[in-house]
């Protein structure tokens, strides 16, 4: 239900879970102006507010409500940014107490009653977040994954707003202060399209109070942001980048241009696509670069229906490099040559039907689900279409896909060869 | 069939001791898509040293062996079991730790094949040199990953000084060297000596029927011959005097520390009471250090730790330890402190009865989300420290401790405990 223009409530009852799961998503263009603003303001967010002045008194207030949980996060979608407070409480049927009202109440002194004086944030508050923050982003180096993941993911987008990470980066953080920080702040409250979700067992008398409560909250009208889907033109050449590493493990990752998009008619074919390709342990990539040839401990593909991006990964040895990127080459070209079994379309089949059922087990994913549902509503396939689509998927279907694969960006992240 | 009832996390439990001595766990959850069976066999990374089945010599194997088992078990003559488990649409893996090792698969489709596949592949072992060769390049692998890992680095580097010379300070994988000296006899040998059904665990969890499941668990049993119930013949767990302090440099952007304080005190004989002890020193430490303390909220202001500092307390029949870790520009500082505080913990501002009833209803709360999660629910069925007490029994145990007991046990620890630090220094 709409609270007010771009201000949106979503009810979900569910049964078997034992907590109330409460999602409240800010959601903007993706932008390198804000993107650090935003991660700021999300670690600011879950340390203190007006009434909870310490990050002691934060957390004794979630402890005392029965370990209630408040976390923000932030994360892309598309051309998208978002910035996400999840917050998790014990059923009230379980501890009688109002776990509910309390977990709105601290959403509210978070959303609308921040720790700030004349000039903006707190300044104790905000210089000690900031400098954490910046040790942080400094830190994310260490992972060599996550290094990995967003040098591909900088070679394939052309977009510097898309090539930026959604934690921001050092650079852009260093910039911010706290005035800025919070005359921005006013302005996303304002401006932002926002999706309040809560899921959990609810009686309907806590389904009333929950649409009365957040209704009462100060949030005005604004214009919702329609567009989420990102599409990038196919480049004619491969960007490519090799980066030496003090690693034991070399990481080698290829980013593949797709041109399907959430909900269209070959977004199950992509499903499957990608399941034979790389998405499951007896996929092409798994039983090849692993099994047959003892490359590499992991080998994998996953592929983002919201920007067009398809990433493989495999971990290696330096003085394997040549092997396994020619041998990972050559499982797109089967799938191009029609070098597909029966058995591994249904067994891709089968894996998907089962993850789409078990999935449903997730409070999460039941939350990501109904969002979808009304940021896309043409687009989002309810189950008897989910699965009829999955079911009518044929070996040629994936082929024809397959052709449209265009590799854009390859980076490896180059360690010691293990001497023999 | 014992059938456990406990209405305050309304849950309802199954379990039963098969003629083989296997124990089958049944936890019916009918609102769930999802069911999920966990086949756990009472072997470690740290079992290296035993004397196999049928043999009379204590022998010792190279590091690393039950985690290659582990991998080995899923090749089959006539393919691999992930594959046959794809086959009937569900999802498979397994892990191995220092105590134990599990297989797994989740499916909401073909419950009855799936859970006698469990039974099935494990239980039929198929190993050559030639395969087992094959496998030593992708653990390798796997060895090398979490190599590059800092916090992996970090919590080996702690056991290194808490248990030096011990299977507790080896990576549970082994390294490139001890794997490639791993032969098919070796894990026909372990093999024989672990996977013997008296020291295994079923747990099975999902929307099925308990009757004509535990029928089909009966059957499949029944179907198949074992050696006779012995006791297995394990190496004492020993390990040298732990070092004091010790540092390596790391590619890291700030220093890291870990602390350590390793346990010499005899454990509590009765199941129920060592629950509570592992309980208590948890609190305890949760009282003086977490996030709700007055020492967190000062080191934290102070930019002495991050949002990465945590701490554990470890328990099992063989070892005991609590850890501290923290990313931090001040860790011979930050160790002091540390220590100090653990040590004067009694005289804490935070430790009281107000602060202990807030951790109370934390950890009650926590408790309940992690009912949540099926895997959670079956890994700590699993775990064979407390056999007369479950995982649903918590709240009871928890409702029931007092900051008189907590003293008890903290003094206890405490008093015979002896401190180690590890700190990983960036590469200048």
């Amino acid at each position: 239900m709409k609270i007010k223009n771009g201000v949106n409530l979503h009810i979900i009852k569910e049964k078997k879970f034992k907590t109330v799961q409460f999602l409240i998503r800010f959601r903007t263009k993706m932008s390198r102006d804000t993107v650090a603003k935003r991660v700021l303001i999300s670690n600011l967010w879950e340390t203190s507010n007006e009434q909870l002045p310490t990050s002691q008194q934060f957390q004794k207030k979630l402890s005392g409500m029965y370990g209630a949980s408040f976390a923000t996060s932030l994360s892309k979608k598309g051309d998208n940014h978002f910035l996400t407070i999840g917050m998790s409480v014990v059923n009230p049927k379980f501890v009688a107490s109002d776990t509910i009202t309390e977990a709105i109440t601290l959403i509210h002194q978070a959303l609308f009653r921040p720790l700030v004086d004349e000039y903006g944030f707190d300044e104790a508050t905000f210089d000690r977040e900031k400098k954490n923050l910046l040790q942080y982003l400094a830190s994310t180096r260490e992972d060599k994954a996550y290094v990995a993941a967003t040098k591909l993911t900088a070679l394939f987008f052309t977009d510097k707003d898309m090539a930026t990470p959604s934690i921001s980066t050092v650079d852009l953080l260093a910039k911010e202060t706290r005035e800025s920080v919070y005359e921005y702040y006013q302005k996303m409250l304002q401006t932002d399209t926002i999706d309040i979700s809560i899921l959990g067992d609810l009686t309907l008398s806590e389904e009333q109070a929950i649409i009365a409560q957040f209704s009462k909250l100060p949030f005005t009208d604004r214009v919702p942001l329609a567009n989420i889907l990102y599409k990038q033109d196919r480049a004619s050449i491969c960007q490519e980048a090799t980066e030496k590493e003090a690693v034991n493990q070399s990481i080698l990752q290829l980013g593949y241009r797709h041109a399907v998009t959430f909900g269209d008619e070959n977004y199950l074919t992509m499903q499957v696509l990608n399941g034979i390709l790389g998405g499951f342990s007896h996929a092409k990539l798994f039983t090849t670069v692993r099994e047959k040839e003892s490359l590499a401990y992991y080998a994998n593909s996953r592929f983002d229906s919201f920007t067009g991006f398809l990433k493989i990964s495999a971990g290696i040895d330096a003085a394997d490099h040549d092997k396994a990127l020619k041998l990972i080459k050559s499982q797109v070209a089967a799938l191009v040559a029609g070098d597909i079994s029966d058995s591994e379309l249904n067994q891709t089949k089968n894996m998907l039907r089962n993850a789409y059922f078990i999935a449903l087990d997730s409070p999460t994913n039941l939350i990501e689900q109904a969002y979808i549902k009304t940021l896309l509503p043409d687009r989002y396939l309810a189950q008897a279409e989910w699965l009829q689509r999955l079911a009518d998927v044929t070996k040629e279907d994936v082929v024809k896909l397959a052709a449209t694969l265009t590799l854009q960006s390859v980076y490896f992240m180059e360690g010691d060869a293990l001497g023999d | 069939m014992e059938i456990k009832r406990y209405p305050q996390v309304g849950e309802v439990l199954y379990k039963e001791t098969l003629a083989n001595g296997l124990i089958v766990y049944y936890l019916p959850k009918p609102d769930f898509n999802k069911t999920y069976g966990l086949f756990t066999t009472n072997f470690g990374s740290l079992d290296t040293t035993f004397v196999p089945r049928g043999q009379t010599d204590m022998r010792t194997f190279p590091e690393g062996i039950a985690h290659f088992l582990e991998h080995k078990l899923f090749e089959k003559e006539d393919g691999d079991a992930m594959t046959f488990f794809s086959n009937l649409g569900a999802s498979s893996n397994a892990f191995t730790s220092f105590t134990r090792t599990s297989y797994l698969f989740s499916t909401r489709e073909n419950i009855d094949p799936n859970v006698a596949l469990l039974l099935d592949f494990v239980q039929d072992p198929y190993f050559t040199q030639a395969s087992v060769e094959k496998e030593q390049g992708i653990i390798t692998q796997e060895i090398q990953m979490y190599q590059d890992d800092a916090d992996f680095r970090l919590f080996f580097g702690l056991l290194q000084n808490l248990y030096p010379d011990s299977a507790l300070s080896s990576d549970i994988a082994g390294t490139p060297q001890s794997i490639r000296e791993i032969s098919a006899e070796d894990l026909y040998d372990n093999y024989r000596t672990f996977y013997h059904p008296a020291n295994m665990t079923l747990f099975l969890t999902g929307p099925f029927d308990v009757t004509s499941l535990s029928a089909l668990v009966h059957q499949n049993q029944a179907d198949k011959k074992f050696d006779t119930i012995s006791e297995i013949e394990r190496a004492p767990f020993v390990s040298g005097k732990q070092i004091r302090s010790n540092e390596i440099t790391f590619d890291v952007t700030i220093p890291k520390l870990a602390l350590g304080f390793r346990g010499y005190n005899k454990l509590p004989s009765d199941d129920a009471v060592r629950f509570e002890y592992k309980l208590a020193i948890q609190v305890m430490l949760t009282m003086i250090l977490g996030n709700t303390s007055s020492q967190y909220e000062t080191l934290y202001n102070q930019g002495l730790i991050d949002d990465s500092f945590g701490f554990d307390f470890e328990v099992t029949p063989h070892y005991q330890f609590a850890s501290m870790t923290s990313d931090t520009l001040y860790p011979t500082k930050l160790a002091k402190i540390l220590r100090e505080t653990l040590k004067s913990y009694k005289i804490e501002s935070d430790f009281n009865l107000a602060h202990l009833e807030i951790i109370k209803k934390e950890m009650l709360g926590d408790y309940y989300k992690a009912l949540n999660s099926l895997e959670f629910i079956a890994n700590q069925f699993s775990s064979n420290l407390f056999e007369g007490v479950t995982f649903f029994d918590f709240p009871t145990i928890l409702s029931d401790l007092t900051l008189e007991k907590i003293e008890h046990h903290a003094d206890h620890f405490i008093a015979e405990m002896i401190s180690t630090d590890f700190s990983m220094m960036p590469k200048i």
